[in-house]
């Protein structure tokens, strides 16, 4: 049962100070995020698994450099996506497909509706999430997984503010138009 | 009915035990990490130090290559300026030790004739003291005033 903590709530004074309790709280609020976001973007269990520890190690050494205790999340995402670009780098894949600014238009309907998934299109939904280039997908998984702003979203990818809104547009338009085809 | 968050969540559940493991190893990581961080910062900061100066020298490799190379050049060109011929000449022109002992002599009686040259005063003979027995004391009294001398001396009688 996945515990979830209001940022605020977050003991990261205490985790700055040294405290392995803090951490051990931190850790465990972000794990199983951390965990999806990085399987979902290198699709491997042994590297996903990697790249939170590292993110974790990483975290415990600069955390001194986070200035904004209430964007531990974001920073913390913004970590791990760094790790996902090393190992695609190491992979000998194009990284340069995550921070790709495409040539899309910066348009973006806020569309406040959740979107619903039914359990028979579980299946679809992931296959078509494999499908969406790496740079929609980071954008959607941190939107959905951590319900991000998109300017925290902005932030962790690097990218920005409009190509964010317009790749979490696109990203959206094209799962949604698979729930309706499926839903028929 | 399930949000994608929910359907990721329970997709990917089944890593909990394994994530749960590699937390606690990174917390158990994080006192001894601790402890070793100020000890090792010594050990860093030389280490940082010798790496710079490696660095340095290593970037200097060549031109401290070329001076070395300049520097041993310069040595054989200073050893080979004089060759044996030149050398050997030299050494067979220079004087025995009978000739620069004649020629030593030969200066000192210049010298000496220069000192005693005409019409220089001769110089006075010193006058010599007879030595006075330590054992006996006597009265002192002034005896010899020489005018011609600046200075007053006195004699013990």
């Amino acid at each position: 049962m996945l515990v979830v903590a209001e940022p605020e709530q977050l003991p990261v004074p205490q985790a700055r100070a040294g405290e392995p309790a803090a951490w051990d709280t931190l850790f465990r609020r972000y794990q199983l995020p951390l965990y999806v976001y990085a399987f979902e973007l290198v699709h491997d269990e042994q590297a996903s698994r990697d790249i939170v520890q590292e993110t974790f190690l990483n975290a415990t050494r600069h955390l001194g450099g986070l200035r904004d205790d209430a964007k531990f999340g974001s920073w913390l995402f913004g970590i791990a996506h760094q790790k996902c670009l090393q190992h695609w780098r190491k992979q000998g894949r194009e990284a340069a497909a995550l921070e790709e600014v495409a040539a899309e238009p910066a348009v973006f309907e806020d569309d406040p509706a959740e979107l619903l998934i039914r359990a028979e299109q579980e299946g679809a939904v992931m296959k078509l999430l494999d499908r969406l280039p790496a740079a929609q997908r980071s954008v959607l998984l941190l939107h959905c997984v951590e319900d991000f702003a998109l300017e925290d979203i902005a932030a962790v990818t690097g990218a920005a503010l409009g190509t964010v809104k317009s790749r979490l547009h696109y990203a959206k338009r094209a799962l949604r138009k698979l729930i309706e085809e499926e839903a028929l | 009915m399930k949000t994608l968050r929910e359907v990721l969540y329970e997709k990917h559940q089944a890593a909990e035990p394994g994530l749960d493991a590699l937390r606690q190893r990174v917390i158990a990581g994080l006192a001894p990490d601790r402890a070793k961080r100020g000890a090792g910062e010594w050990a860093a900061g030389v280490a940082a130090l010798e790496a710079g100066w490696r660095q340095r020298l290593w970037s200097l490799r060549w031109h401290l290559a070329g001076m070395s190379a300049a520097w041993v050049l310069a040595l054989a060109l200073n050893l080979d300026a004089a060759p044996a011929s030149v050398r050997r000449a030299v050494h067979r022109d220079a004087p025995s030790a009978e000739q620069a002992l004649a020629a030593l002599r030969e200066n000192h009686r210049q010298i000496r004739e220069m000192v005693a040259a005409p019409g220089a005063e001769p110089a006075p003979a010193p006058t010599e003291l007879a030595p006075s027995p330590r054992s006996e004391v006597r009265p002192f009294t002034p005896t010899t005033i020489n005018p011609a001398k600046t200075s007053i001396a006195y004699e013990c009688a």
